[in-house]
């Protein structure tokens, strides 16, 4: 399996692969992301997203239009899972915010329905077409290779030939404990199966026997280094 | 609290090997501890996340494994066992326990308030006149091995986890697609997994929230996987109300003692069928011979995530 695309929006950023793009994941606040290049579709507005869900849509449209499969006419089987430490913890905390509410109002809906965690990635299936496996898997640091690996045993066992995969975060609330270990940014990786001759690709994917993930022969510790790595070794 | 729920849920002991990998499975896991101490001002804890969670269970169990933290809103659960069945065909590992859990907390109860999509009474799951959903808590846990390991660890199955697949509706965020095509989707991977045909299925656990969109959208989809067989369709949520993530843990194990029992439960609360449901739900326990039984659940998002069990030496 190879890894065909690259999409991010870090601090540093937003970016895709293929346009050699500067890649950096630091720590810092990620600019105003209220503008993500998302196609827009008639079942929501985009003004309605939380900021997770925004972070998220746009790393991973980056990353199906750094693979060539952001246009689609049919739904496809292509899956995706993204790590997170925190989630939709903001949304929560502004959803709980409205129930505290004492002037006897309804807590918000809107803001209920995006409290939860793999909601960007019910979107993403919506506004790309892809009806593959989808899960968020938590995690206790940024950039954990969770969702790669997942995603690879997907593809291993022939639930799916194509798999976004990849981390989002978005800041951290004030007062978290553990908030240092975040660093808000959402990287996604496409990976295909067996992309078509001539496709270009960023190299092979691969489990040794330890289950460590190789990117050609170098063994990958975290999303960050794997998208590093591929910007290293683009096989056009 | 979500740990005083682990400790119940494991308040008898339990062996499995040592390097047993663990899928836990949420969709809120501890958010009630996490909101206490932010409502208390304090620096809040990640006690209540999962990853946290989980280290508990592991210590507590003393299993020294890797683990997954799967959260797939009410498909949560399917999905980890799913996941733990991947796990141990791929050769990753042959043990998996998978444990799940969601509590009903003030956070969860006004949310679906919000939504106006909780009934005033205890649901009635695929009944014409329904009202909503009902919400309930719970945990469950599963330990899944290999056939080798099961053998030479000498435990005798419950049952066999022959075929499992999660999809995507991809149509709307809270809306189930009406013609049910992202659950039937799910349904025909996992029997493809399993070698088997839609006749070869005995039992429907289905997710059953009570809610119209659900309920109606299973229907339109077991009609057309089962190409409109009558067969046993049930849901447990009349019973014991919705679990969210924990739901499908529970109800497969409700799935296990199906097969081993040859029966299926009632749908608690259901009386007069929805349309489309005539003959599948009953109000009563239908002796069946159950072969292999398909459990459902959907959720938020358009997850669908499916399991197919058939019988095991205990049954």
């Amino acid at each position: 399996m190879y890894i065909t695309g690259l999409g991010w929006v870090t601090a540093g950023g937003s970016g895709k692969g293929h346009n050699s793009d500067p890649f950096d994941f630091k720590r810092g606040g990620i600019s105003d992301i209220s503008g993500a290049k998302i196609p827009t579709h008639p079942a929501f507005r985009k003004g309605r997203l939380d900021r997770i869900s925004l972070l998220g849509l746009q790393a991973a449209a980056n990353a199906l239009d750094d693979a060539g499969l952001y246009e689609w006419e049919e739904k496809r089987g292509t899956g995706i899972i993204a790590s997170t430490v925190y989630g939709c913890l903001k949304t929560d905390l502004d959803f709980y915010d409205s129930v505290n509410q004492e002037n006897g109002n309804l807590p918000e809906p809107n803001l209920f329905t995006h409290t939860l965690s793999n909601i960007f990635l019910g979107y993403a299936a919506m506004l790309f077409g892809i009806t593959g496996p989808n899960y968020v898997l938590y995690e206790k640091s940024s950039s954990s290779i969770s969702a790669l690996m997942s995603a690879m045993e997907s593809i291993e066992l022939g639930e799916t030939d194509t798999m976004l995969a990849g981390v989002c975060d978005i800041e951290p609330p004030d007062n978290f404990d553990g908030a240092e270990d975040v660093i808000p940014g959402a990287l996604f990786a496409v990976i295909e199966k067996s992309p078509d001759n001539g496709k270009k690709n960023f190299g092979r994917l691969s489990l040794d026997g330890k289950r460590n993930i190789l990117l050609n022969k170098t063994v990958i510790n975290d999303m960050a280094m794997c998208v590093r790595e591929c910007l290293k070794i683009k096989n056009y | 609290m979500v740990y005083d729920l682990i400790d119940r849920v494991f308040s008898r002991p339990v062996s499995m090997p040592s390097d047993t990998f663990l899928v836990t499975a949420s969709t809120k896991a501890g958010i009630d501890q996490v909101l206490d101490s932010y409502r208390a001002g304090k620096t809040c804890s990640r006690e209540g996340f999962l990853p946290h969670i989980s280290d508990y269970i592991k210590e507590k169990l003393s299993i020294t494994g890797g683990s997954y933290h799967i959260s797939a809103a009410c498909a949560s659960s399917t999905a980890a066992i799913a996941k733990g069945a991947s796990l141990i065909k791929s050769g990753r590992c042959d043990s998996v326990l998978v444990c799940c859990f969601d509590l009903v907390t003030e956070f969860v109860f006004s949310g679906f308030c919000s939504l106006q999509a909780m009934s005033p009474l205890p649901c009635t799951p695929f009944d014409k006149n329904r009202k909503g959903m009902s919400i309930g808590e719970g945990a469950a846990y599963l330990l899944m091995m290999s056939p080798e390991k099961a053998k030479e660890l000498n435990k005798k199955s419950m049952g066999d986890l022959l075929g499992w697949a999660v999809s995507n509706d991809a149509t709307h965020i809270t809306r189930p697609d009406q013609d049910g095509k992202g659950l039937s989707l799910a349904i025909e991977q996992a029997l493809f997994e399993a070698g088997l045909d839609a006749d070869d299925i005995s039992a429907v656990c289905a997710h059953g929230t009570g809610t119209f969109y659900n309920d109606s959208m299973e229907l339109a989809s077991y009609r057309d996987v089962f190409n409109n067989r009558v067969l046993p369709v049930f849901s447990i949520k009349g019973a014991i109300g919705h679990t969210l993530g924990a739901a499908g843990g529970i109800e497969a194990a409700v799935s296990l003692k199906c097969l081993k029992e040859n029966s299926v439960p009632p749908t608690v609360g259901f009386k007069e069928p929805e349309d489309g449901a005539e003959g599948l739900v009953s109000s009563k326990v239908c002796k069946a011979d159950v072969s292999y039984i398909l459990s459902t659940n959907s959720g938020f998002t358009g997850v669908n995530a499916v399991i197919i069990l058939g019988k095991g030496a205990e049954s």
